[in-house]
C-alpha cells in the first residue's frame, strides 16, 4: 500500500518536508533511515525551507575579503535555527550576551542577502527585537544591542561586566544596522545614554592620522570601527529629535532611521521618481552617486570643544586610554541638501577593496537653513571605494570661494546603495589637532540633479533657492526615529 | 454517459461514474490536457481515471467545486507575487481532516490528477502533523518503524546536533 508517509514517491516526501519548520527537520532524520534519506540525499530541501521563511540570497552583496560565495542553505539553515532558540529562550540578559559573535555575525548575513523590498529577513529580525512590551524581547535589545562601551558606560548597576572589544564591535555594529538610536536601554539600569556618545564624538583624541581622521580603528585600513559609527548614530538621531522637538513638529512614519534595520542592506535605496539621469560618458557610478543627498552635520560651539578637550580641570590627568566624561550639553545642527554627480574613476589602490573602482565626485551643498548664514553653500568633492573589508568608504571636502575647509569620512550602513547611507565624522581637511570636527550623515534623497552639481559652470553664491521649511521639516521626518523608552 | 455538454463522465478504477461539470474537473491540468487532445469527443465518452478509487475520485471532485473559480497559479511557481506560506485555508483544514489513509490517497490522486493546489494543501496538511513533534511522536503518528542499528543512530544523532539546546 502506497498510502502511508514513508512508501510516497519521493517527490511527493520532498513537497512535504519543505514545508515543515527548520528545526523539525533534525527529528523527522532520526525517525527512519528512508525519512533519514529522503533529507540527506535532497539538494532543494534546505534552500526550499529557506526560502519559506527568509529572503532567496541574490548575488547582489559584496562580502567580505573572498568575494561572492555561494550561499550554503543547509548550513545557514542550522545556524538560523541556534540563532532563533538563542534569542527565543528565557535565558538572563547574562547569558545572551556569551551569544553576541553568534548573533551579530548572522544578523549581517540576513541583512546583507535581504531583499530591497518586502523583506522576509527582515520581518524575521523585527520580531527578534522590536516588541517593546514582551520582557524577553527588551532582553534580546539589552544582550545585544547595548554591549558597547557607551551603552556599558552608562549602566548604573555593576553587575554586567564589561565586554571584550570584539563583542563592543559587534553590539555596535548591531545597533548601528538596526539603524533607530536606543536612548534609554532600560530605566533604572542605565542613565541616558547621550552624553557618553558625545563623550566619544566630541574626544578630539578621536581624530588621528592612524584612524585616518575617520570612524575608523588605528590600522590605515578604514576598518570601521563600530562603536565610533555608533556613537555618531546617537548624537545625530538626539540632536535631530531634539531639533524636531522644538519646532513642535509632528512627523508621519516614513524614515530610514525610524524603522528597525530598514535601509541596511545593499540595493535598499530604490530609485521613486522615475528613470535615473545618466552619468557623464566614460564614467562609471556602481555605487549610485549621482543625485540629491540629504546631509546632517552637527558641531559643539567651538569654546565648549576646547574646553572639554584641552582645558578642564581633569584633562591632564586624564590617562591616554580612558573616555572623557560624559557630557551632556547642546550642539547644534545644520541641514544640507547635496548635489552630487561622479567625475572619474580609478583602479583601487592596494590598501582599497579590489571589487569596485574608485570613484570621485563633485557637486554643491547648500544649507537648508536661513540664507544669511555665512557658509550656506558650497561645493564639495570627495570619491567613494570599498574598503579591505568591503565596506563602502566615502570621503568628501567641502570648497568656500575656492578654498578647501572641512573634510568627512565615513562608511555606508548596509553596503552598496543601501537606503540607509553614511555615518562619518567631519573634521578640519588640515587635520587641527585643535579641532573642529564632530559627527555628519547623509543619505540619497533621489536620482536627480537640478544643475546644482555642475561644478564648473556655475556662480559660487546662488540665490535662486529658497528656504522651504516643509522641505527642511520633511527631510527631517524621513531621518529621525524615536527609540520609544524601553523601560 | 453526460447528456448535458458542459459535463463529462468520470470513471474511477472501481467502476463507478461520475458526472462532472467540465471546468470542475479541469482543475486537474491531466484531464484538462486529455479535453485539449480529445476535443468534441471529450463531451460523449467517459473518461477513465485508472489509479483514482470512488470514494477518493468524490472527494478530489469535492475540492475542485468548492475551488472552481480560484484563479489559475501563476505560470512561474517561483515568482514572489505567489505568496509562499504554511497556512491553509479554513474550508480547506475542514476538507482534510480525514483519516491518514485517506489523506495519502488525496495527495497522491492530487498528484496523479496534477491538481497542485490541492497537492499543496495535502502536503502541508502532512507537514502540520510532523511540526514541533520528537522523533518518537513522528514514528507513532505515522506508523513508522524505527529501523537504525545502533551505530547509525549514534552518528544521526552527531549529524543532528545543530538543533539540540546546548
Amino acid at each position: 500500500m502506497a498510502n502511508a508517509l514513508i512508501r510516497l514517491p519521493p517527490e511527493i516526501v520532498h513537497n512535504i518536508l519543505k514545508y515543515v519548520n527548520p528545526v523539525d527537520l533534525a527529528r523527522i532524520a532520526k525517525t527512519c533511515r528512508m525519512l533519514h534519506r529522503s533529507i540527506m540525499q535532497d539538494r532543494l530541501l534546505c534552500k526550499e525551507i529557506w526560502c519559506l521563511s527568509l529572503d532567496e540570497p541574490k548575488e547582489k552583496g559584496l562580502s567580505n575579503d573572498e568575494g561572492v560565495k555561494e550561499f550554503d542553505f543547509e548550513h545557514e539553515l542550522h545556524e538560523f535555527v541556534r540563532v532563533q532558540r538563542i534569542l527565543k529562550n528565557d535565558s538572563s540578559v547574562e547569558e545572551k550576551v556569551a551569544r553576541l559573535p553568534t548573533i551579530s555575525s548572522f544578523a549581517t548575513k540576513l541583512l546583507q542577502t535581504a531583499s530591497p523590498k518586502d523583506s522576509k529577513n527582515m520581518a524575521v529580525m523585527r520580531e527578534w527585537f522590536d516588541d517593546k512590551r514582551d520582557r524577553e524581547k527588551r532582553d534580546n535589545i539589552e544582550a545585544f544591542l547595548c554591549q558597547s562601551i557607551t551603552f556599558s558606560r552608562s549602566r548604573l548597576t555593576t553587575a554586567l561586566p564589561t565586554p571584550s572589544f570584539a563583542d563592543r564591535q559587534a553590539s555596535a555594529k548591531l545597533h548601528v544596522q538596526y539603524g533607530t538610536p536606543i536612548f534609554y536601554p532600560r530605566r533604572g539600569r542605565y542613565a541616558q545614554v547621550y552624553p557618553y556618545a558625545v563623550s566619544m564624538v566630541y574626544d578630539l583624541r578621536n581624530y588621528k592620522e592612524e584612524s585616518l581622521w575617520g570612524p575608523y580603528l588605528e590600522d590605515g585600513k578604514a576598518s570601521v570601527d563600530w562603536e565610533k559609527l555608533e556613537a555618531v548614530m546617537i548624537v545625530l538621531g538626539w540632536n535631530l529629535r531634539v531639533f524636531t522637538e522644538q519646532r513642535d513638529g509632528v512627523f508621519g512614519p516614513r524614515s530610514v532611521w525610524r524603522e528597525p534595520w530598514v535601509g541596511a542592506s545593499p540595493g535598499s535605496y530604490e530609485e521613486m521618481q522615475g528613470i535615473p539621469e545618466a552619468v557623464e560618458e566614460g564614467v562609471v557610478d556602481p555605487y549610485g552617486v549621482q543625485g540629491t543627498w540629504m546631509r546632517v552635520v552637527c558641531f559643539l560651539d567651538f569654546h565648549d570643544l576646547f574646553a572639554y578637550n584641552f582645558t578642564s580641570s581633569d584633562t591632564d590627568s586624564l590617562p591616554s586610554t580612558s573616555p572623557r566624561p560624559p557630557l551632556n550639553t547642546n550642539e547644534a545642527i545644520r541641514l544640507i541638501s547635496m548635489e552630487i554627480r561622479p567625475t572619474r574613476t580609478e583602479a583601487p589602490g592596494p590598501d582599497d577593496g579590489q571589487e569596485l573602482p574608485v570613484v570621485f565626485f563633485e557637486g554643491t551643498a547648500k544649507s537648508m537653513h536661513a540664507q544669511w548664514e555665512p557658509h550656506a553653500n558650497s561645493r564639495i568633492k570627495g570619491s567613494v571605494r570599498l574598503t579591505k573589508e568591503g565596506e563602502v568608504r566615502w570621503q568628501s571636502v567641502s570648497v568656500y570661494g575656492g578654498e578647501e575647509r572641512w573634510a568627512s569620512e565615513g562608511i555606508q550602513v548596509g553596503g552598496l546603495r543601501s537606503a540607509r547611507g553614511v555615518l562619518g565624522h567631519w573634521f578640519d581637511k588640515d587635520h587641527d589637532v585643535h579641532g573642529p570636527a564632530g559627527p555628519t550623515a547623509f543619505w540619497k534623497i533621489n536620482d536627480h540633479l537640478d544643475g546644482g552639481a555642475d561644478y564648473d559652470s556655475e556662480e559660487e553664491e546662488d540665490d535662486d533657492w529658497t528656504e522651504d521649511p516643509e522641505e527642511v521639516l520633511e527631510a527631517i521626518a524621513s531621518l529621525v526615529g524615536f527609540q520609544a523608552d524601553l523601560g | 454517459m453526460a447528456t448535458e455538454s458542459n459535463k463529462i463522465t468520470l470513471v474511477s478504477n472501481d467502476g463507478a461514474e461520475v458526472v462532472v461539470d467540465r471546468n470542475v474537473a479541469e482543475r486537474s491540468m491531466l484531464i484538462k490536457n486529455m479535453m485539449e487532445d480529445l476535443g468534441e469527443a471529450a463531451m460523449t465518452q467517459s473518461v477513465p481515471i485508472p489509479n483514482v478509487n470512488e470514494s477518493v475520485l468524490k472527494k478530489v471532485i469535492e475540492w475542485c467545486e468548492h475551488h472552481k473559480n480560484d484563479p489559475p497559479a501563476a505560470a512561474d511557481d517561483d515568482s514572489d507575487s505567489r505568496k509562499k506560506t504554511t497556512d491553509i485555508e479554513e474550508w480547506d483544514q475542514k476538507f482534510m481532516q480525514v483519516d491518514q489513509e485517506m489523506l495519502f490517497e488525496i495527495i497522491l490522486a492530487s498528484n496523479y490528477l496534477d491538481i497542485k493546489p490541492l497537492l499543496d494543501v495535502g502536503c502541508k496538511t502532512v507537514a502540520n502533523m510532523i511540526k514541533g513533534k520528537s522523533p518518537e511522536e513522528i514514528r507513532k503518528t505515522f506508523n513508522i518503524t524505527n529501523d537504525f542499528t545502533p551505530e547509525e543512530e549514534e552518528q544521526i544523532r552527531r549529524e543532528n546536533e545543530w538543533a539540540e539546546d546546548r
